[in-house]
């Protein structure tokens, strides 16, 4: 027995670690990712109604609350642009509360009740990004000139990140999982903020036009394959509805969605297909998933109520259907689907965001106009 | 040249018809233990109950004092009205006999809001210190507001039920008694999309007028943006017997916004206003709208409406007053942004509309500029001698500093 002492407390003090537990993360090895895999949903919260009400996370109403939501423990932070609001999801309790809401406007750090930012924006906040450590949340404060906050999850206290005139006139931004945030100033260069709050400029013009209103001017960073993602909601730019650019060169190249001047093929609206062809009604957003863009990116519908893969190899996008529509109708995959009421999460114009990637291979997604947010788990491949 | 004239005259004399309004200095209320939250403020015989919530999120307690009718505070130590488990939130209150009933939002229970409440007597003293279940059960009630009739409190809520939110109500007596231990309906949406808002209550002629606005999912708005929609109204008579009135008819894009304010002017006819603004849209923010204002009478017929004026920045928050003279409604706005594009440093001020006893739009007042101090929900009560007492978040100049309330007098 006494042998076993010392491996049972190593063993406990492995699994406090959680960088050991997060090493095993792998897509695909530990979790099933990619083609064929299926997911089951369930739904974390949501009443299907519009409003301001925390409470029971049935019986909460929302307005706007979309964009990524940022697991932290047992904890759900998002943001809902059009209460102007940072609610926090207790997985435990079941229940939504409200952290800051409807105001007060301003530039004043503090407790997170009490602080003052003008965060949120589109109709769909997508204004939080959580730090890599997880122990704190940055406020991109879009209508403060693009001011920096940082939230730190442990005191509650936000204080400010970063020099408010670093971003302003940025036309794009996004972050690095390590926290720095790439962003590019009006006549297209490249900068990148690190950690510490340093700026520097990384030598590199992104190809013009920046001025397209790209999704809430977010880049979608992959320093993996050194791509810098974005999206617009409509076919305005001369590559397309989605595409990246090239952190060397600068480049700009169309990832899927028809391109400026173009005719959307009826055929392919909404539906699975040949990503040149895809068209998407009112795009909602865009992510990486777990293999952080080297083969998928993945759109939120929008107005479609659904979401898409982009295979990024194949050249082709996939739309989330029911993998077992006679059957188990919360079972969901990435497949071949048309622009049809059957291949919706819910009735159209909910709004989802794009899907946010938890660490197990799951990912949510939240709708805009309806206060749900849904959870989807591999299940089998 | 005379036709000028004449209408130059016309203005000044006009002009000098609106009676001006003296906006008193502004003095802050003790603190309370955590950030003060949502004041509210409500008359009693010869002083005035501040409620506000002292907290958020992980703990928040009922705080209270008085205040005379110059607004200076008649307690040194605050009022301690509930300090529950968890959070007590949202406090109203509205006096009665001889003593206020303050109603609010419970989590007590760690699972859902339920509706609680305390009398403080006109010294201060709370009469019921463990407080006194108005309503309680599976699922929220929450989002309280209370007025008297002169016999009875009436309380009422938005409580989840099958999927959406109704709004219900119990009579207090005087003494503290729940009359009405089965809810009484006060609101419903016949639309199972719908929901009932937020409900604002006032007494009229011995009844009470209760107002919301319609929640609905964006697929039955024909404003197509979701969200809020339909200006609705509940007559509740002395026995608690509700009916239906029709005060607002929506059209189309205005998309009136909760929550609605009522105030009564102690006779025969209540203020019910409100705030439009669009919700979002493609161009990024909301945008600000002029809002509205309709003179009910105790029949719940429409005796007359005002538009506001035109706000420069969008109205948040409208809270209506009657000061024996006119009504005031007190808004706070912020968001001001740079005609060059850029956006300029960001404030919340309070200001308020004057309106004349006939409904005559008088005009608009600063009663909080915002520097160093912003300010934030506010509210306000009439003494019912040309004086208003407005109250209101009044948010610290740097961080670390607490959230205080404040108050100041306006005299027309």
């Amino acid at each position: 027995m006494n042998r076993l002492v010392p491996v049972i407390a190593a063993a406990l003090v492995l699994s406090l670690i959680p960088q050991a537990r997060a090493a095993d993360k792998t897509p695909g090895k530990n979790f099933p990712y990619g083609e064929g895999v299926v997911y089951k949903r369930e739904v974390l919260y949501g009443s299907f109604a519009t409003g301001a009400q925390d409470g029971p996370a049935t019986e909460v109403e929302m307005f706007g609350a979309g964009g990524p939501r940022l697991p932290d423990g047992d904890r759900i932070i998002f943001e809902d642009g059009v209460n102007q609001a940072v609610y926090r999801y207790d997985a435990k309790k079941k229940r939504i509360v409200t952290l800051s809401a409807g105001g007060p406007y301003g530039r004043q750090g503090g407790p997170i009740e009490s602080s003052r930012f003008a965060a949120g924006g589109y109709m769909r906040g997508m204004s939080l990004t959580l730090e890599p450590s997880g122990n704190a949340i940055r406020i991109f404060d879009r209508n403060n000139s693009g001011a920096l906050w940082r939230w730190d999850l442990e005191t509650g206290v936000v204080a400010p990140f970063e020099n408010a005139d670093q971003t302003k006139g940025t036309a794009v931004r996004g972050f690095a999982p390590d926290g720095s945030m790439y962003f590019a100033r009006g006549d297209g260069k490249l900068m990148k903020t690190l950690p510490d709050g340093t700026t520097k400029d990384l030598g590199v013009t992104l190809q013009q036009p920046l001025s397209i209103p790209t999704f809430n001017g977010n880049l979608v960073v992959s320093e993996e394959t050194g791509r810098l993602f974005t999206m617009a909601r409509d076919p305005y730019s001369p590559w397309g509805i989605v595409w990246y650019w090239d952190m060397k060169t600068g480049k700009a190249t169309g990832v899927a969605g028809p391109k400026k001047g173009d005719t959307p093929d009826k055929e392919y609206k909404c539906a699975s297909g040949p990503a040149d062809k895809v068209s998407f009604w009112c795009a909602s957003g865009l992510t990486l998933g777990p293999d952080r863009g080297k083969r998928y990116v993945y759109l939120g519908g929008g107005d479609e109520s659904t979401c898409s893969r982009i295979d990024l190899e194949k050249k082709y996008v996939h739309k989330m259907v029911r993998s077992d529509p006679k059957g188990d109708r919360s079972l969901w995959t990435f497949g071949e689907g048309r622009q049809n009421k059957d291949y919706r999460f819910a009735d159209p114009y909910r709004w989802p965001g794009p899907p946010s990637w938890g660490p197990d291979g799951e990912y949510y997604m939240g709708y805009a106009l309806c206060t749900k947010l849904d959870v989807y788990r591999p299940v089998k491949k | 040249m005379k036709t000028r004239i004449l209408t130059l005259a016309a203005a000044i004399l006009a002009a000098a018809s609106v009676r001006a309004a003296e906006v008193g200095p502004e003095t802050v209320l003790p603190a309370s233990p955590l950030p003060a939250h949502d004041p509210r403020i409500a008359k009693g015989n010869d002083s005035f109950l501040v409620v506000w919530q002292s907290g958020k999120a992980e703990k928040a307690d009922i705080c209270a004092c008085r205040l005379d009718a110059a607004g200076k505070p008649l307690d040194e130590r605050l009022i301690l009205v509930s300090d529950g488990f968890e959070c007590q939130e949202r406090p109203r209150a509205a006096w009665g006999r001889d003593c206020w009933l303050v109603v609010w939002a419970d989590l007590r229970n760690d699972r859902d809001y339920d509706i609680f409440a305390a009398r403080v007597g006109a010294d201060g003293k709370v009469l019921d210190p463990k407080g006194i279940e108005i309503i309680s059960g599976a699922h929220n009630q929450c989002r309280p507001d209370v007025a008297f009739n002169g016999t009875s409190w009436l309380v009422v809520w938005r409580a989840f039920d099958q999927g959406r939110y109704w709004g219900y109500g119990a009579r207090v007596s005087a003494a503290g008694a729940v009359m009405d231990t089965t809810p009484l309906k006060i609101a419903e949406e016949g639309n199972r999309e719908s929901s009932v808002g937020e409900m604002a209550l006032a007494s009229i002629g011995g009844k009470w007028l209760a107002g919301w606005i319609t929640r609905t999912s964006s697929l039955k708005n024909p404003a197509g943006g979701g969200g809020a929609q339909g200006i609705r109204a509940t007559l509740v008579a002395a026995d608690g017997k509700a009916s239906t009135v029709e005060v607002y008819r929506n059209r189309g894009m205005e998309q009136a916004q909760p929550p609605v304010t009522i105030v009564s002017n102690g006779k025969d006819e209540c203020l019910y206003s409100w705030r439009n603004a669009t919700t979002g849209g493609r161009s990024g923010t909301q945008r600000g709208m002029p809002y509205g204002a309709l003179r009910v009478d105790a029949d719940g017929k429409v005796t007359g409406t005002t538009v506001l004026g035109r706000a420069k920045a969008y109205v948040r928050q409208p809270a209506a007053a009657w000061d024996g003279r006119g009504y005031m409604v007190v808004y706070w706005h912020g968001h001001r942004r740079d005609p060059n594009r850029g956006y300029k440093e960001h404030t919340n001020r309070i200001n308020a509309h004057l309106i004349a006893a006939d409904g005559k739009y008088e005009k608009e007042i600063e009663i909080s500029s915002g520097t160093p101090h912003p300010g934030y929900a506010p509210d306000a009560c009439g003494a019912g001698d040309g004086r208003t007492l407005v109250v209101y978040e009044r948010h610290p100049a740097k961080a670390g500093d607490p959230i205080l309330i404040a108050v100041r007098t306006v005299t027309r």
